[in-house]
C-alpha cells in the first residue's frame, strides 16, 4: 500500500469539454422561486382536475358502452392517470401553506389587528392585549355560531372582563358582611339532619327557626375589612366551595353560597373596585349556571321506575318537548327556590345565571323571564349596581337571543332614567364620601355602558340609531351614554350625521370627560370616510373645542386620532397645521408634564410614520422634526426603529438626498447606540438588519467619492455591529466595482486610485469585525475585487492576510463552541479559496506556490477533530487545483490578469514542483482513505464515498497509466465494501467511464462490468 | 340498605280524585326469608293543632285534636310465603278515593294544619324479627269546581290612606305617594302573583320595598272560638334603595310549594292568605298596605 503512486496530470481542453458536457438548454417554465409560481401551480391543478373530470366522464360513458374486455385495459390507463393526478394533489398539499390564499389570510388578520388598534383608541393604555383580541377572534371563528352572530369589531365579554380586571383595582378596603364559615357549618349540620327522617312538624319548626335566625344574624354579622387580594381569595374560595359542595350533592349549601356571592354585588363599599367585583362575581354566577344546566341535562337521562333502564342523554340541540317530566320538574324546583330569595339583587342575578334552563321547559319562556327581569332591575336604585346588573342581563340575552333588541333598548332607556338619581341623595354623598370626582365615578360606569351600547348598536339599523338618539335627547344629557352611542353604532350613521351630533356633545353634561367622546368620534371617522364637502367643517368644529382643552393628556389623545384623520382625508396642509397646533400645546409644558405625556407624543409620531407613504417627506417637514425632538430618550430608539423600518420598506427607492440621508443617519446612530454587549442577540441582529437596509438604500449615483465618504462616516458611527461593518465592506467593494463598470472596465488613473481607495477602506475595516469567518471570507472577496481592478499588490496583501488569519483561527478553533461546525466552515473556505487560487498569479520573488506553501505550513500543524475528513477534503481540493495548474490553458481568467498558465508556461521547475506536490497530495489522500475507520457501517460508507470521489478525480484529471489503473481498481474495491455508497454517483461514474476514449478506460469498464 | 321500598310510577307522586295509583314494591334482601305477608295501607288525614302560644304549653300537649280521617285504604298485597335472595318487585295499584262522606282535600303542610296522605307497606316477618316497613307520601290536588274570574285592583298609598297611625306619629310620617296595580286578587296557585308599583314622590329616602305573603291558619269551632295563626311564608324585596320615581317596578311573587294551598274555609279550620306591601324608609319608618287574596287551584 505504501508504494507511492505518481500523479501525472491529464491534459485537458476545457473549451472542448465545455462543448462536450453541454447540457441541452431549456427555458425554465416552473420553479418554486418564480414570482407567479402559485398561480401557475393552481392553474395547472385546476386544468388537471378538469381534464380528469372530463376523462372520468368519458370513461363512464364509454364504460357503459363497451364490454368488459376493453374495460380492464381502460382501467389500467385510468389508474395510471390517477397516479399522475395524485402526484399533483400531494404537490398541492405541500405548496398550500405557502400559497397566496394563506398569505391573504394572514393579511386579513393583520388588517383586523389594525382595525382593532383603531377601535381601541390607545393600545398602550387601554390594557387590552391585542393578542387576546386575536385569540378571541380565533375562538369566535371556532364556534361558527358566534362567528355568524358578531361582526369582528364586537368586543367579547372575555376581552372586556380582562380589561375591567386590569383597570379597576383598589387600594382601600372593602367591607364585607362575614359570618360565612359559621353559616356553612350550620347548614352542613342541618342538611345532615335533613337526610335523616324528620317529621313534618320538626321540619317546619326548623325552617321557622332558621327564618328568625337569619333575621337576627343579619344584624349580628361582623363587618370585615378586606383588601383587594383578600377579596379575590374570598371569591375564589366561594367558587371552590361551590364546586366541592356541588360535587357532594349539597345543593342547598351551594345555593346559599351563590346567594351570598350575588348579594356581594349590592355592596358598593369600595366604589373604585366595583367593576372588577362584578367581573369576578359574574364568573362565579356563570359557573353556577352551567352546573345547574348540566345537572338538569343529566336528570333528563331518566331511569324508568318499573324497568330500571336508562334513556339516552339529550342531544345538544334538544328542544323542550323531548325533555322528560322529571327534568322539567327539577327545573321548576330550581326556579321556585330562586324566586323565593328575599334579596332583590340576588334573585335577579341568580335567575339570570340559570336562565338557560328555561330551555328545558319551553321554547320562549326565556323572553318572558328576560323582560320581567329587565323590569325588575328597575328596583335597584343605585345606578351603578343597576347598570352592571343590566350588563349581565344583556350578556345572557345575547347568549340566548342574539337578535332580540328589546331588552337592549329598555336597558339603555332605564339607565338614562335611573341615572337622574345620581344627582340626588344618598348617592351624591356616597360619591363625596369616597372622595372621587364625578368623572372618576362615571368611569366606573364606563365598561357597563360600553357593553350596553355595544349590544344596542350591534348590527343596528339607521332607524334604530335615530330612535335611540331621539330618546336620548328627550331624557337626558348624559355624556357617558352619548359616548357609548357614538362609539358603538355603525360609523356610517355617526359620520353622516356628525354635524348634528357635535352640538349634542357640546351640550351634554360634563360628568364624563369629553375628550373621550371626541376620541371615539375620531375613531369612527377613521373607519368611515366623511363626505368630502364636510371634512373640513368637521375638523374645524371639533378642533374649536379640542384646542381649548386644558389638560394636555386629553388634548393629545384626541390629537392622535385627528392627525390620522388629516392624513387620511385632508391635504398635507391640514396635517401641518395640526402638527403646529400640537407643537404649540407642547411648548407650554414643563419638563415634568412633558414626561407625563411621553407616550402620547410618541404614538402620534408613530402613527404619522406608519401612515405616511414616504417617511422622507415627513422628515423634511420642520414641524415633524420639532415634534421628534420632544420625544423622551426612552422612546427615541423605538422611534428610530420605526423610521428606519419605514425608510427601507420594500419598494422604496434608494435616495441620494444628503439631507434625508443625514436625518436618517442620526436615527440609525441612535439605534446603534441603543445596543450593547448585553443586548439580546436577536435584538442586535434586528438592529443590524435595520441599519443595513438603510445603508442599502443610500445611493449617490455617480458621486462615488461622496459615497465612500459616507461609508467612512458610517464606519465611525456603527462600529459595534459586526453585520453592519461587514455590510460596509461589501458596499465599498461594490463601489469599486461600480466605478470599474462606469469606466467600462478600463480604469483611468483617477478611477484606479479610487478603486484602490475603496479597497484600502476594506483593508482597514475588515479587522474590526469580530466574526473571524466573515473576516476570512471578506479578505478573499476583497482580494478578488482587487485583482479585477488590477491592483496586484492589494490583492496579494488581502490573500496573505487571509492565510495569516486562517492560521490564527485554525489554531484557536478548539476554543470554539461547536468545533465540528466551525471546522466545516473552515474547510468550505479552503475549498473555495483553492478554486480562487487558480487565477491568482504567483509571486515574482517567492515563486508560483508561495500562498499554497504558506497554507500547507499552517495545515501541517492543525489537528482536526476525530472522524472529520477535513484532511481528505482539503487535499482533494488542492489536488484538483494542481491538476488545473498543469494545464496549458486555465479554465477561467480575469481579463487583464496573467495567471500562472501564462506566467510559467513551459517552465520546467514549475512542472516538477507541481508533480511533487501532486504526488504528495495523492499519497496523503490515499492515506486518509485507508486510515478511515471501517469497522462501523457509517465509517465504511464515508470511506466508500471518499474513494469514489478520488476515483472520479483520477478519471477526469490524471493520465490513465497502469499504475493508475491498479489504484482505481483498488478504490473500486473499497467502494464495493459499503452497501450504502452513493449509488447514483457510482452509476454516473461508470457511465462517464464508458464514454471515455482510450483502451485502458474500456478495459477497466469491462472489468468492473464483469465483476458486477 | 333498605330492604323494602316503594316506587311510584308517576314521577311527581301527585294524584287527583279517582285516579289510580300505580307502582311497585321492591323487596331487596341479602338472603332468602319467609314472611307472613305484605300489607299496603294508605292514610289520609287532617291534623289540627292549637298553638302553644294561645293555649299554653301543657294544654297544647293534650289538646291536640284527634286527626280527621279522610282516606283509608288497607289491603294485603301478598300472602305469606318466601322471598328468594335479591330483588323482587311486586306491582300494586289502587284507586285514589276518599272515605265515604269525606271530601278529598289538597295536601298541605302548615304549622297548625296538616293535610297529608301517607302510603305504608309493611312486610310482616316471622317470629321476633322486626317487620320491614316503607313509607311514601302521596300528594293530592283537587281541581276547582267553579271557574274563577280574576279581580284586578289599583291602589294608592299616601299618608292619608294610612290607618292605625297615632296622632303623635302622624307628623313623623314622610310625605309620599306610591301607586300601583295588583293584577288579580284571585290568584291561581300555579301562577305568580303579579302587579307593579311606582313611587310617585317621597320626601324621605326609601330604603326598601318588600312584598310579604302571609298565611293565616285558624282552627277551632264556633263554640270555643277560633285560634288564629299568621305566618310569613314569603318575603321578597322588590326595591332596593331610593328608586327613581318614573319607572314602574314589577311585583312578582310565586306561591311556594307545600307552604301554600288553595284558600280553605271549613267549619273547623281555615287557611287564608294575604299580601302585604311594606315600604321601609331609611329613617326606620315602615308603611304597610294589606291585601287579602284568594288562592285557587286551576286546571
Amino acid at each position: 500500500m505504501s508504494k507511492t503512486v505518481n500523479w501525472a496530470p491529464l491534459e485537458r481542453d476545457y473549451e472542448e469539454e465545455k462543448v462536450a458536457h453541454n447540457l441541452i438548454r431549456s427555458k425554465a417554465t416552473l420553479h418554486p422561486l418564480m414570482k407567479n409560481y402559485d398561480q401557475i401551480m393552481r392553474r395547472r391543478d385546476k386544468e388537471e382536475k378538469e381534464r380528469l373530470l372530463k376523462l372520468k366522464k368519458k370513461e363512464e360513458e364509454t364504460n357503459k358502452k363497451t364490454k368488459t374486455k376493453t374495460k380492464s385495459k381502460r382501467k389500467k390507463k385510468s389508474s395510471r392517470r390517477k397516479k399522475k393526478f395524485k402526484g399533483g394533489l400531494s404537490f398541492e398539499s405541500i405548496d398550500n401553506p405557502l400559497s397566496s390564499t394563506s398569505l391573504t389570510d394572514v393579511k386579513e388578520e393583520e388588517e383586523d389587528d389594525d382595525d382593532f388598534l383603531v377601535i381601541e383608541k390607545d393600545p398602550l393604555t387601554s390594557g387590552v392585549d391585542p393578542l387576546s383580541i386575536q385569540t378571541k377572534e380565533k375562538q369566535n371563528s371556532l364556534s361558527s355560531h358566534l362567528n355568524e352572530q358578531f361582526t369582528s369589531n364586537f368586543i367579547s365579554w372575555d376581552v372586556k372582563k380582562k380589561s375591567i380586571l386590569s383597570k379597576y383595582t383598589m387600594s382601600g378596603h372593602i367591607t364585607v358582611m362575614e359570618g360565612f364559615k359559621d353559616e356553612t357549618r350550620d347548614s352542613q349540620i342541618s342538611s345532615r339532619e335533613n337526610e335523616s327522617m324528620m317529621s313534618q312538624e320538626e321540619r317546619t319548626k326548623r325552617r321557622l327557626e332558621s327564618l328568625s335566625m337569619t333575621n337576627q344574624t343579619n344584624e349580628i354579622k361582623k363587618k370585615l375589612e378586606m383588601s383587594q387580594e383578600q377579596y379575590l381569595k374570598r371569591i375564589n374560595r366561594i367558587s371552590n366551595q361551590l364546586k366541592t359542595y356541588w360535587k357532594k350533592g349539597k345543593r342547598v349549601i351551594s345555593l346559599r353560597l351563590i346567594v351570598r356571592a350575588a348579594k356581594d354585588l349590592a355592596n358598593t363599599s369600595c366604589l373604585p373596585f366595583y367593576p372588577s367585583q362584578f367581573a369576578l362575581v359574574s364568573d362565579v354566577l356563570d359557573m353556577f349556571g352551567r352546573l345547574v344546566f348540566e345537572r338538569i341535562k343529566d336528570k333528563s337521562i331518566t331511569i324508568d321506575p318499573l324497568t330500571g333502564g336508562t334513556t339516552d342523554p339529550l342531544p345538544n340541540d334538544f328542544t323542550h318537548d323531548i325533555v322528560p317530566e322529571v327534568a322539567k320538574d327539577t327545573c321548576y324546583n330550581w326556579l321556585y327556590k330562586i324566586l323565593c330569595i328575599r334579596e332583590l339583587i340576588a334573585r335577579i342575578y341568580i335567575e339570570l345565571a340559570i336562565l338557560p334552563i328555561y330551555r328545558f321547559i319551553s321554547k320562549d319562556m326565556h323572553i318572558i323571564a328576560l323582560s320581567r327581569i329587565s323590569r325588575m332591575i328597575r328596583g335597584l336604585a343605585d345606578p351603578l349596581v343597576a347598570a352592571y346588573c343590566r350588563t349581565y342581563l344583556l350578556r345572557k340575552a345575547l347568549e340566548i337571543y342574539p337578535d332580540l333588541k328589546e331588552f337592549q333598548f329598555e336597558a339603555l332607556n332605564d339607565y338614562l332614567i335611573s341615572f337622574q338619581q345620581i344627582v340626588s341623595e344618598p348617592y351624591l354623598s356616597k360619591i363625596q364620601k369616597y372622595q372621587i370626582t364625578m368623572g372618576e365615578y362615571m368611569n366606573l360606569h364606563r365598561p357597563s355602558i360600553e357593553w350596553i351600547c355595544q349590544c344596542v348598536a350591534h348590527r343596528g339599523t339607521l332607524e334604530e340609531f335615530k330612535n335611540v338618539l331621539r330618546k336620548y335627547q328627550k331624557i337626558s344629557k348624559n355624556s357617558l351614554v352619548l359616548y357609548g352611542i357614538l362609539g358603538s353604532f355603525n360609523p356610517k350613521f355617526i359620520v353622516n350625521n356628525l354635524l348634528d351630533l357635535l352640538p349634542l356633545v357640546r351640550k351634554s353634561d360634563s360628568y364624563f370627560p369629553h375628550y373621550l367622546i371626541y376620541q371615539a368620534i375620531g375613531n369612527q371617522l377613521l373607519l368611515e370616510k366623511p363626505p368630502r364637502k364636510k371634512t373640513m367643517r368637521i375638523l374645524n368644529e371639533v378642533w374649536k373645542v379640542v384646542s381649548k382643552f386644558e389638560k394636555i393628556e386629553e388634548y393629545l389623545s384626541v390629537a392622535r386620532v385627528f392627525v390620522e384623520y388629516t392624513v387620511k382625508y385632508c391635504s398635507m396642509k391640514e396635517t401641518l397645521i395640526l402638527m403646529k397646533d400640537i407643537q404649540r400645546h407642547i411648548r407650554k409644558l414643563s419638563k415634568e408634564d412633558l414626561h407625563k405625556v411621553k407616550i402620547e407624543i410618541y404614538t402620534i409620531i408613530e402613527r404619522l410614520i406608519i401612515l405616511s407613504s414616504d417617511v422622507t417627506n415627513l422628515l423634511l417637514v420642520e414641524e415633524f422634526t420639532k415634534l421628534m425632538d420632544v420625544v423622551v430618550i426612552e422612546y427615541k430608539t423605538r422611534l428610530a426603529k420605526r423610521i428606519l423600518d419605514s425608510f427601507s420598506r420594500k419598494g422604496q427607492e434608494p435616495t441620494g438626498d444628503p439631507l434625508i440621508i443625514h436625518l436618517i443617519f442620526e436615527q440609525a446612530k441612535i439605534l446603534h447606540d441603543s445596543v450593547n454587549i448585553l443586548s439580546h442577540p436577536n435584538e442586535i441582529r434586528n438592529v443590524s438588519n435595520l441599519i443595513n437596509n438603510y445603508l442599502d438604500h443610500v445611493e449617490f449615483g455617480k458621486g462615488v467619492e461622496k459615497h465612500l465618504n459616507f461609508l467612512v462616516e458610517a464606519r465611525d458611527s456603527f462600529s459595534n455591529l459586526d453585520l453592519v461593518i461587514a455590510n460596509l465592506v461589501i458596499r465599498a467593494l461594490s463601489l469599486a466595482m461600480k466605478t470599474f463598470y462606469i469606466v467600462k472596465k478600463k480604469h483611468t488613473r483617477k478611477t484606479g486610485a479610487f478603486a484602490r481607495a475603496c479597497l484600502a477602506y476594506c483593508f482597514i475595516t475588515i479587522p474590526s469585525i469580530e466574526d473571524c469567518i466573515i473576516r476570512l471570507k471578506l479578505y478573499s472577496l476583497s482580494g478578488q475585487i482587487a485583482l479585477i481592478n488590477g491592483s496586484h499588490a492589494q490583492a496579494d496583501t488581502f490573500f496573505r492576510e487571509a492565510v495569516t488569519l486562517f492560521k490564527e483561527i485554525a489554531l484557536i478553533k478548539s476554543e470554539m463552541e461547536d468545533e465540528e461546525k466551525f471546522e466545516s466552515k473552515l474547510v468550505n473556505f479552503l475549498q473555495s479559496f483553492a478554486s480562487l487560487l487558480v487565477i491568482v498569479p504567483g509571486h515574482p520573488t517567492y515563486g508560483a506556490f508561495y500562498l499554497i506553501k504558506g497554507l500547507f505550513n499552517v495545515l501541517k500543524d492543525i489537528e482536526w477533530t476525530k472522524n472529520s475528513n477535513a484532511n481528505f477534503k482539503i487535499s482533494m481540493a488542492f489536488l484538483s487545483l494542481f491538476s488545473v495548474y498543469a494545464q496549458k490553458n486555465f479554465p477561467y481568467h480575469i481579463t487583464g490578469i496573467e495567471s500562472n498558465d501564462v506566467l510559467y508556461a513551459g517552465y520546467k521547475q514549475y512542472k516538477e514542483e507541481l508533480q511533487s506536490y501532486s504526488t504528495k497530495l495523492l499519497k496523503s489522500i490515499l492515506n486518509s482513505i485507508y486510515e478511515m475507520d471501517d469497522n462501523t457501517e457509517r465509517g465504511k460508507q464515508s470511506q466508500a464515498n471518499s474513494a469514489l470521489e478520488l476515483l472520479n478525480l483520477i478519471l477526469i484529471s490524471a493520465q490513465f497509466n497502469n499504475q493508475m489503473m491498479n489504484l482505481v481498481w483498488k478504490l473500486y474495491e473499497i467502494t464495493k465494501k459499503s452497501k450504502r455508497v452513493n449509488t447514483k454517483y457510482f452509476k454516473n461514474t461508470l457511465k462517464s467511464l464508458s464514454n471515455q476514449k482510450g483502451e485502458k478506460y474500456l478495459l477497466l469498464y469491462r472489468k468492473i462490468k464483469e465483476d458486477k | 340498605m333498605e330492604h323494602i321500598a316503594i316506587r311510584l310510577k308517576r314521577w311527581n307522586k301527585t294524584y287527583r280524585l279517582g285516579e289510580t295509583v300505580y307502582g311497585v314494591c321492591v323487596v331487596n334482601i341479602p338472603k332468602p326469608i319467609s314472611h307472613n305477608g305484605i300489607r299496603l295501607s294508605v292514610e289520609g288525614s287532617v291534623a289540627l293543632r292549637s298553638s302553644a302560644k294561645n293555649v299554653g304549653v301543657f294544654d297544647s300537649l293534650y289538646n291536640t285534636i284527634e286527626p280527621l280521617k279522610i282516606l283509608s285504604i288497607n289491603y294485603p298485597l301478598l300472602k305469606p310465603g318466601k322471598f328468594p335472595q335479591g330483588k323482587t318487585e311486586i306491582p300494586f295499584e289502587f284507586p285514589f278515593q276518599p272515605l265515604v262522606e269525606s271530601k278529598l282535600i289538597e295536601t298541605y303542610h302548615g304549622v297548625y294544619v296538616n293535610i297529608a296522605y301517607t302510603m305504608t307497606i309493611v312486610l310482616a316477618r316471622k317470629g321476633l324479627s322486626k317487620n320491614f316497613e316503607a313509607k311514601e307520601e302521596i300528594y293530592a290536588t283537587v281541581p276547582p269546581k267553579k271557574t274563577f274570574s280574576l279581580v284586578a285592583k289599583d291602589f294608592m298609598i299616601t299618608p292619608d290612606s294610612l290607618k292605625n297611625v297615632s296622632k303623635k306619629m302622624i307628623s313623623k310620617v314622610p310625605n309620599f305617594s306610591i301607586s300601583g296595580k295588583i293584577d288579580s286578587l284571585v290568584c291561581p296557585i300555579s301562577e305568580p302573583f303579579t302587579g307593579h308599583i311606582k313611587v310617585d314622590k317621597s320626601s324621605s329616602l326609601i330604603g326598601s320595598i318588600e312584598v310579604q305573603l302571609i298565611r293565616i291558619e285558624s282552627c277551632g269551632s264556633k263554640k270555643d272560638g277560633f285560634v288564629r295563626e299568621t305566618t310569613e311564608i314569603q318575603n321578597l324585596q322588590i326595591v332596593d334603595g331610593n328608586v327613581s320615581n318614573e319607572l314602574e317596578i314589577p311585583i312578582y311573587v310565586t306561591f311556594p310549594k307545600l307552604f301554600c294551598c288553595p284558600s280553605l274555609l271549613t267549619k273547623n279550620y281555615r287557611i287564608e292568605f294575604e299580601i302585604n306591601i311594606l315600604v321601609l324608609f331609611t329613617n326606620n319608618a315602615v308603611v304597610s298596605e294589606n291585601f287579602p287574596i284568594q288562592v285557587i287551584r286551576t286546571n
